[in-house]
């Protein structure tokens, strides 16, 4: 979704850090973690930093990542309630999923365990998701309407519910047939994405730089510099892909040297992949996609961006959401919908007539809920274990992974904390990807910065001095947008932009309000508080962060200088076939 | 020992790049990295030359099995590795295949430049498609494999915890495309559940 938010600056800011942040620090930054952690018997990241920097900088390294996880976790349940809510198509198909995936599971575990047998169950559960899909436009006829159509918050509550039971339940049920499935639907789209594209060859109708470069965009407030950075984070650096090149996927790889193809070609197609999303974006008439991505009445919404230098009209606007079989298209912001919106006008274009349009855009919605479901119960799994294990370090039993009441407990608390932020983030009336997505980007691209300093202190290690600066490069660009990023998101004095002044904005307006508006007063002390909050959560990730690189930079010093002894944590070495 | 390496290295990895312990260390250190400090911390690197991993016949060489790397005799050198070896007779693919990538360069950059140079017009998607395939493949052709040879010196003779510890469970030797093969069901489900892992990094970037 990066892209499609930074396409706000036009198409030029953002392919040019998707492509230039990708190869030189996305991809330096997936490999060198995913060596580090070959190289250490597949540890974590905390893990690895308490072995090689020290005790209190792993701490800090697993409070900060379990602090991101929580914000992105909130984050992506935003974007599917913003995809889903008052969408009774789009919602009738992610809820077949469950089915779907549940009855994969059980053939599966019954069922045989032959290659042939798989296969037949992942076709059946392809074809039954596409008439998922497609079953859905019936919904209206079925009378299912008032049934399927949810309010967010309503929507939020039942994807925390849906959290808790997916990191309760066993792996086998639901997730892995489920993921296995958004994976096979994941390789397909993008790979056809990606002929559309070429087929219809769309011209960019986005200026490639806009106005808004300068702080005043309409989807988010801030100017290029540092927020483009770090809203396109998956497609050109994310921490994220920290915790998944550590851990889990270094205990599968064979040889070191597919680390070039795991670490760095999954990062360099993820690049084409934010590309495509770019692209999908820009394709778009800008009038819509500003629409699409502000909420507000229909009318002003588009009077404003009209003004704004991108014509667009209520009718215009009305039209597509006929189009795509959705009740109203505009201010449905967070990108998926822009995202599905974009790629259903480049594959009805590409492949036959229009008609197909709503099939198309329902078909992208699903394919990207899938995967956020996908990642918000993985993620939710894998916070339910640190969290349980810094709950081990208070209660012995509760860190047990095999203990219900552990499993429960740990889950039920970290579901509680990104639950907060998600039901804040939907009752935001600015719409809470405005404050959400930033705190995200800057707490992805921490994470990062996290991991290159581990990467740099470990090349120094390795007597690598010389070529240390393929991660000191990146880890200083980082370090700078995201410090200044997060400097502006406390401090700056524009009400859009920054929480402080938000907060005294709203104070000021239940001051003067009159006592006739209990409700609104209401809503902004709601809002004031929210501020402060993430003026906090901002605050903490910033300095928890600065501990971690002044901690590594310690290292560093007296590696260099001479005063501390070079203690690579390796794993001993193993010849193959020994 | 290990005659294929000692030819420069065929394999873009390839050093033994490791805690040097007793003899055999001392001597790889001497050997491989004279002119660096990193004797004095007892580790050796396993650092190609730039002429070993840059040509394409580097690549070839690489590691099919772990028999043959455990057996006495080193690796073989592939029918590519022999010819570049012998020199002159590939002068002729070397410069059409130095002519290709330059010209993947010179296209790519000029696709950037077109969209760079593009206001008010509309400009075509397809450039974007272009520079960013461009982009792609220089990068993973020549910075990934640098990378990996002088930066992070991989060492191909270094078993993997996969292959070290594997269990079946959770270190499980998984072919670098697919996944590999599955034997039984609860292997399948724990690594279907472990790719999915891999995957849900990529539901942000789209």
């Amino acid at each position: 979704m990066g892209p499609v938010l930074a396409a706000q600056f036009g198409f030029l800011p953002g392919m040019l850090w998707i492509l230039i942040g990708a190869t030189l620090g996305g991809a330096v930054h997936d490999c060198v973690v995913m060596f580090c952690s070959v190289r250490r018997g597949g540890k974590s990241l905390a893990q690895m930093v308490r072995d090689e920097v020290g005790p209190f900088a792993g701490f800090a390294a697993l409070v900060s990542i379990i602090a991101i996880m929580v914000i992105l976790l909130a984050v992506l349940g935003l974007v599917v309630v913003n995809a889903l809510a008052e969408s009774p198509w789009g919602l009738f198909t992610i809820a077949a999923t469950m089915p779907i995936a549940v009855a994969m599971g059980l053939a599966m575990r019954f069922g045989g365990h032959g290659g042939g047998w798989l296969a037949v169950v992942s076709a059946l559960g392809v074809v039954a998701l596409l008439g998922a899909v497609y079953g859905g436009q019936f919904v209206h006829a079925w009378g299912w309407d008032e049934a399927l159509t949810l309010k967010g918050t309503t929507l939020a509550w039942w994807i925390i519910g849906y959290g808790i039971l997916a990191s309760v339940l066993p792996v086998w049920l639901l997730l892995a047939p489920r993921d296995y499935l958004s994976t096979f639907m994941k390789v397909g789209t993008v790979a056809l994405l990606g002929v559309a594209i070429i087929v219809l060859a769309p011209v960019l109708k986005m200026p490639a730089v806009t106005q808004f470069i300068d702080g005043t965009g309409p989807v988010f407030a801030g100017p290029v510099f540092p927020f483009c950075f770090i809203t396109i984070a998956c497609a050109a650096v994310s921490g994220f892909h920290a915790l998944i090149s550590s851990g889990t996927t270094p205990k599968l790889l064979a040889r070191e040297k597919d680390i070039r193809v795991v670490g760095y070609g999954a990062m360099a197609t993820e690049m084409m992949v934010g590309i495509m999303a770019l692209i999908a974006a820009c394709a778009m008439e800008p009038g819509e996609y500003f629409a699409i991505n502000m909420r507000g009445e229909p009318a002003a919404v588009t009077e404003r961006i009209t003004a704004l230098g991108f014509p667009v009209t209520t009718m215009q606007m009305d039209a597509l959401a006929a189009e795509m079989g959705e009740k109203t298209m505009v201010g449905r912001a967070g990108g998926a919908p822009t995202f599905a919106a974009g790629m259903a006008q480049i594959f009805s274009g590409a492949f036959g007539s229009g008609t197909a349009v709503a099939l198309w855009y329902h078909f992208a919605i699903m394919f990207e809920a899938l995967f956020i479901l996908t990642t918000i119960d993985a993620g939710t799994r894998v916070g339910r274990f640190i969290v349980q294990d810094l709950l081990g370090m208070i209660a012995k039993p509760l860190g047990n992974t095999k203990s219900f009441a552990g499993n429960v407990l740990g889950t039920v608390l970290f579901v509680a904390a990104w639950g907060w932020f998600l039901y804040q983030g939907v009752i935001d009336p600015l719409g809470g990807i405005n404050s959400l997505w930033p705190i995200f980007g800057v707490a992805n691209q921490l994470l990062a910065v996290i991991a290159l300093s581990l990467g740099t202190t470990v090349l120094i290690k390795m007597g690598r001095t010389r070529y240390v600066w393929c991660t000191l490069v990146p880890l200083a660009w980082l370090l700078a947008v995201t410090m200044s990023a997060g400097w502006m998101k406390i401090f700056a004095s524009d009400p859009r932009l920054g929480f402080l002044a938000a907060a005294a904005d709203f104070k000021a307006r239940i001051a003067a309000a009159g006592a006739d508006a209990a409700a609104q007063v209401a809503q902004w002390e709601r809002l004031v508080f929210n501020n402060q909050v993430n003026a906090i959560v901002t605050g903490t990730f910033l300095v928890l962060v600065a501990v971690v690189v002044i901690a590594n930079a310690r290292v560093w010093w007296q590696l260099l200088a001479g005063r501390r002894a070079v203690e690579l944590r390796e794993e001993p070495y193993v010849a193959v076939g020994a | 020992m290990r005659g294929g390496v000692e030819r420069g290295g065929r394999s873009w990895t390839g050093g033994r790049g490791e805690r040097s312990t007793g003899q055999r260390g001392q001597e790889q250190c001497q050997r491989r990295c004279g002119q660096w400090s990193c004797c004095s911390t007892r580790f050796t690197t396993g650092e190609l030359r730039w002429e070993d991993w840059w040509t394409k016949e580097t690549t070839r060489g690489d590691l099919r099995s772990g028999g043959v790397i455990a057996g006495s005799s080193g690796f073989s050198p592939s029918p590519m590795n022999v010819a570049a070896a012998s020199g002159e007779s590939t002068n002729g693919m070397k410069w059409l295949r130095m002519l290709g990538w330059s010209a993947v360069v010179v296209l790519g950059t000029a696709a950037i430049a077109v969209l760079a140079w593009s206001r008010g017009e509309a400009v075509s998607a397809l450039w974007m498609v272009v520079a960013a395939t461009c982009v792609f493949a220089v990068a993973y052709r020549f910075h990934a494999a640098w990378l990996m040879a002088k930066v992070l010196t991989l060492d191909e003779t270094r078993a993997t915890p996969a292959v070290v510890k594997e269990d079946g469970k959770d270190f499980v030797r998984t072919n670098r495309w697919v996944g590999g093969r599955s034997r039984g069901r609860d292997r399948w489900w724990g690594r279907c559940w472990r790719r999915s892992l891999d995957f849900c990094r990529e539901c942000c970037g789209s």
